[in-house]
């Protein structure tokens, strides 16, 4: 079941000394939506995906955190300390990290996440050969995963998290250096995800969240300067001039300008 | 294997650390190809060994050994594999003399680098000697057919030849692993276990 | 006769030790018993050119060098009986014996184990041991060295380049070019460093984590137990015993 995610009060530092990447961060995503968190480099979008998959808590010895965050039933005070796939599934930014490198096949790397969850074999190359033909993948099986294009290899990606069937799906810039077509074919893939599985994604010039995204939320030095659909973002994106880096505040007027009359109301 | 062996395995070779062993693993099996391409007559092949036991600890450091002398043996170089217990000896010994701090100063690292030189080739000599006769099959069989010749039994041509090659290509590996660590940037020393064995106790806090 | 990955792996263990303990004359015997099974055994072939390649090259310079290394041996370590003399330079009877012996080791040994990591996938070798105890983490280590491996030569190439475009040193006096190390060597590393942190991050985020006991089980493992894994393995004690039966 998709769950509800409420981040309630979240401040994060990577050194206890150092300056907080959030301060008194609050946000709530309602289950099955699907949630585009905007802004400009630096102001927290990574590390807010970081923490909710629990890699953040796990990896990054000297972070130091306060607040709730709340996944479905499971609530975590401060944040996750351990990864929470499968039930939380993160892709990362760039697909060639995230694909493992030491399987020979498409399909093989796929398999890879199930036997981290020591699914029995014949449950595993089911459920792989499903996930590849749902993300176009299955004419590409037998390649090997690093001799195939930009856009194939992000949706291989994607194919080693959603094999899992995360309830929760985190998406760090999915769109980067996808041509037009990978694009609209991944939103697709994602938008049939919609209503089983709560998605955040991040993107940062919009371009790629409008028309899939339910809720906007713009972030700024790791707060919250917007949250609402893509309409109410055009319409209060006046009052947010203060609010960003002039050049980013051009970067979404320039983008909402131009796709307004595709903006669902 | 102990419990606390077992913990110490688990610690260091976590998500984070695994795939960094790996890498200074493959460094030492190909640092050769940037001191060919240097020109530069040293070896440094325990670059990576001393990497790891500064950032990961002593169990990453003799794993990466160990492995990388195993694999220069499966990629067409058998005789490393009969050196494990050499580059076990260099991974514990550097990951002793990084936790005491001996990468906070070049001077330290470079007297670390020749106690570790001179190690080394004590340890290497009776192998060297009683498995190979000496004879490795590279430039330096001259220096210990030379050391033999003037007198000398095996096992001291061998030694001396160490000598005069070891400390030196140790003594720049421990320099480069301290010049390297040194700059590598905050965040990044934050991911390792063995980040405050670069850094000053001050420096983070 | 089949040669599956656990009697490859008990004939390289009696190769290694009869290489040890064995005459030099069995030891160049055992040589041409393993040149001749590559041609004749389909199982022992090496996998594809590359290893083919290296096998030969390998062999060659060692078999070049074992010589030339046999005859400073008998040169200048002045034991036993003269065998010639020629221009003023004698040959010693010990130091061709020492120089022989050494040599047929090496020869021996290499030929065995680049017969076996020549023939077999490292990948069914180390699944191989993982079933058989090794802990998924080392294996795990290893695949991702592979994958590093590879990938550094152009790596270094791409920094090599730049820095020499930079106007490092990289031709300069041997000081200079020890001391430009750093600037290869540093951002080959911290790129590296980058790029592992984040392959941690991701084994993590796909299920990857220190309790796990990940067998690869899309290589098909062999059953250790055969006629020939066992016929191997009692001969490598045999020729652990060689020296006292030889007296």
């Amino acid at each position: 079941m998709a769950p509800r995610i409420i981040i309630g009060n979240l401040t994060y530092r990577y050194f206890a000394a150092g300056s907080p990447v959030f301060s008194g961060f609050s946000l709530e995503v309602p289950p099955g939506s699907c949630c585009a968190l905007l802004g400009p480099t630096g102001s927290g979008k990574t590390t807010l995906l970081e923490i909710l998959s629990g890699v953040a808590g796990s990896q990054c010895k000297t972070s130091v955190a306060e607040g709730t965050i709340q996944i479905g039933e499971d609530r975590y005070q401060p944040i996750p300390q351990s990864t929470l796939f499968p039930n939380v599934g993160l892709v990362l930014q760039d697909p060639e990290v995230q694909i493992s490198g030491i399987r020979d096949t498409v399909t093989a790397e796929v398999e890879f996440t199930l036997e981290q969850l020591s699914v029995p074999a014949a449950e595993r190359q089911r459920r792989v050969s499903d996930v590849l033909a749902h993300l176009g993948l299955s004419p590409l099986a037998q390649r090997h995963p690093m001799e195939v294009s930009g856009g194939e290899r992000q949706r291989i990606a994607l194919a080693s998290i959603l094999v899992a069937t995360p309830s929760l799906l985190l998406l760090d810039e999915p769109a980067n250096a996808l041509d037009s077509r990978s694009q609209h074919l991944l939103k697709d893939i994602l938008r049939s995800r919609k209503g089983t599985t709560t998605i955040l994604l991040t993107d940062y010039s919009i371009d790629f969240a409008l028309g899939l995204a339910d809720l906007f939320v713009v972030l700024s030095d790791g707060r919250v300067v917007f949250q609402g659909t893509s309409s109410d973002l055009f319409r209060a994106l006046g009052s947010l001039q203060d609010h960003l880096p002039l050049e980013y505040w051009k970067l979404l007027q320039g983008r909402l300008s131009n796709t307004r009359v595709k903006v669902p109301s | 294997m102990s419990s606390r062996l077992r913990l110490q395995f688990d610690r260091e070779l976590d998500g984070a650390g695994l795939p960094f062993v790996a890498f200074c693993i493959a460094l030492n099996l190909t640092v050769g190809q940037i001191t060919a391409a240097l020109k530069i007559p040293l070896y440094l092949d325990s670059v990576g060994t001393v990497l790891a036991a500064v950032l990961c600890g002593p169990i990453s450091a003799i794993l990466a050994g160990a492995i990388s002398n195993i694999l220069a043996g499966a990629f067409g170089n058998p005789a490393m594999m009969f050196f494990v217990p050499v580059i076990v000896v260099i991974g514990a010994f550097s990951a002793f003399l990084a936790a005491r701090g001996w990468f906070r100063s070049w001077y330290l690292a470079a007297a670390g680098g020749i106690l570790q030189g001179v190690l080394a080739a004590a340890v290497s000599a009776p192998i060297a000697a009683f498995v190979f006769g000496g004879v490795m099959l590279a430039g330096t069989d001259i220096l210990v057919l030379f050391f033999r010749s003037v007198g000398n039994t095996l096992l001291q041509s061998v030694f001396y030849q160490g000598l005069s090659s070891d400390p030196v290509d140790k003594t720049v590996t421990y320099l480069l692993v301290y010049f390297i660590c040194r700059n590598l940037p905050l965040r990044l020393l934050q991911r390792f276990h063995g980040g405050n064995n670069i850094l000053k106790p001050h420096t983070v806090h | 006769m089949h040669f599956r990955v656990p009697e490859k792996l008990a004939m390289t263990l009696c190769l290694l030790v009869t290489s040890l303990t064995g005459p030099p004359l069995l030891s160049l015997t055992l040589v041409a018993v393993v040149l001749l099974a590559r041609l004749i055994v389909p199982d022992l072939r090496s996998m594809n050119k590359i290893t083919a390649r290296r096998f030969r090259s390998v062999l060659a310079f060692l078999f070049c060098g074992a010589i030339v290394m046999t005859l400073l041996n008998g040169i200048l370590i002045r034991e036993g009986l003269i065998l010639f003399q020629w221009a003023g330079i004698s040959v010693y009877e010990s130091g061709i014996a020492f120089g022989i012996r050494t040599g047929a080791r090496l020869l021996l040994m290499t030929s065995a184990l680049l017969l076996l990591f020549g023939s077999t996938q490292l990948s069914g070798i180390t699944a191989f041991l993982n079933r058989m105890g090794l802990p998924a983490r080392i294996v795990m280590t290893i695949h991702l060295t592979v994958h590093f491996v590879a990938s550094m030569p152009s790596r270094i190439e791409r920094i090599y380049s730049a820095q020499e475009a930079r106007g490092a040193p990289v031709r300069a006096h041997l000081v200079s070019r020890i001391l430009s190390l750093t600037a290869v060597l540093s951002p080959l590393i911290l790129s590296s460093t980058v790029e592992s942190i984040e392959r941690g991050k991701a084994l993590e985020l796909r299920g990857y984590n220190s309790s796990s006991r990940w067998v690869d089980d899309t290589v098909q493992i062999d059953s250790p137990y055969s006629f020939l894994t066992v016929f191997f393995l009692f001969m490598s004690i045999i020729a652990l015993l060689l020296p006292w039966l030889l007296g």
